[in-house]
């Protein structure tokens, strides 16, 4: 039973940890806070899985466990920041070094509005078009319809390209 | 900015990925915990090991070293999470050094469970130890296949500690198997009920087919 349990939590932390990880840097920004976040949603996750009721939906209940824990980080002073796009390997090497700084200051620019979308829908474009998840997979990491996670997803997408177009201007020359 | 364009910037962001070494310090930090709890439940045999000591005046000093260090400090717990973090750190090398001192001390008293009168300790004891090493063992190979961040010495050290690790493993499932055939020729010579003979029988199937766990607990039911 032991060997069992600690199989299956090894293949959810395999199947979920990039995910998480890449969720909670992009919303804190640093890596050495969000190592500590994703360490702690994992012990939580795993104590839980352990000793509590059966987890219905693993994907859930981990983006759930994040979510807390980004809240509590902020709750306790820490500042907003923006990570850094040297995350972020940019693998096309015919790049040239112009187009590459553009695609950098583009990444850059993309992050800063994506924070001012509201936290659900930031959460659903992540989750679609970031991680790969399908809208039958956040319908239920969400408990909604596809339709309404459909419906989400656009909004969202329309809303991020309003803000991004509205700020365009001010950023030209900032 | 289109909406393709901007659909594509956003695909950039996943890949983004974790530090791989930190990725796999936090999953063996986390599933070793629970070795720790897995192989900390044979001790719960031990009623009050402090009573067992002292009515043991003349316990010999190696077995006395070998209760403190397994089953009391519980130091055969390597501390994997502080050394993936710090690989380089010459601390992290020189307490790999310890944990082998400690490996080559419980090795020279493995031959002193095989005297305790209390086979049903002596066993879980030896079950502790070999859980412990073996997954030690398992995590300093994992680190040396994974490599990253490690310096010649530290490859060195967990080498010859994985190795060590390895020997004493061995060396302790010998010392449990002949404890088990003492214990079972023991209770063989013994008049025993028909239900205690049942489970003389259960527990040598069991030890047979190499369920050790099983077979210790079908042991500890005889005589009760």
């Amino acid at each position: 039973m032991a060997k069992d349990y600690k199989k299956q939590f090894s293949q959810i932390y395999d199947k979920h940890i990039d995910k998480i990880y890449r969720y909670v840097l992009l919303k804190v920004g640093a890596k050495e806070p969000a190592e500590d976040i994703v360490a702690e949603v994992f012990t939580k996750t795993w104590k839980k899985f352990r000793t509590g009721p059966e987890i219905r939906n693993c994907s859930a209940y981990l983006y759930q466990v994040a979510r807390a824990e980004i809240a509590n980080y902020y709750r306790t002073g820490a500042k907003v920041e923006f990570v850094s796009v040297d995350f972020v390997p940019i693998v096309d090497k015919k790049a040239s070094p112009e187009a590459e700084q553009t695609l950098k200051g583009d990444l850059e620019n993309l992050q800063r509005h994506l924070r001012e979308i509201k936290d659900d829908y930031q959460d659903v474009l992540l989750w679609y078009y970031v991680d790969g998840y399908s809208t039958k997979e956040i319908a239920a990491m969400l408990e909604k319809s596809e339709g309404a996670v459909r419906v989400m997803v656009s909004r969202a997408l329309a809303e991020l390209r309003e803000k991004m177009a509205k700020k365009w201007p001010e950023t030209l020359f900032a | 900015m289109d909406e393709k364009h901007l659909i594509g910037q956003l695909k950039v962001f996943s890949q983004i990925k974790p530090d791989k070494t930190w990725e796999f310090s936090v999953k063996e930090r986390l599933l070793s915990q629970d070795a720790a709890v897995e192989a900390a439940k044979p001790m719960a045999w031990f009623a009050n090991i402090g009573s067992f000591l002292s009515n043991r005046s003349g316990l010999a000093v190696g077995m006395a070293t070998f209760i403190g260090v397994v089953l009391i400090s519980g130091s055969l717990y390597f501390d994997w999470f502080g050394f993936s973090q710090n690989p380089q750190s010459q601390q992290m090398v020189l307490s790999l050094q310890e944990m082998q001192n400690k490996l080559e001390l419980v090795n020279n008293s493995l031959d002193d469970l095989k005297n305790l009168d209390n086979k049903n300790q002596a066993l879980a004891m030896a079950e502790v130890v070999k859980s412990t090493v073996k997954e030690n063992q398992k995590v300093a190979q994992q680190l040396q296949a994974g490599k990253s961040g490690l310096s010649k010495q530290a490859l060195a050290s967990l080498g010859q500690f994985e190795k060590e690790s390895g020997e004493v493993f061995a060396r302790t499932s010998q010392v449990q198997n002949e404890i088990f055939e003492q214990c079972f020729n023991d209770l063989k010579q013994r008049s025993l009920s028909v239900s205690d003979q049942e489970r003389l029988k259960q527990a040598e199937d069991f030890y047979n087919q190499g369920e050790v766990a099983q077979a210790m607990m079908i042991l500890q039911q005889i005589g009760q």
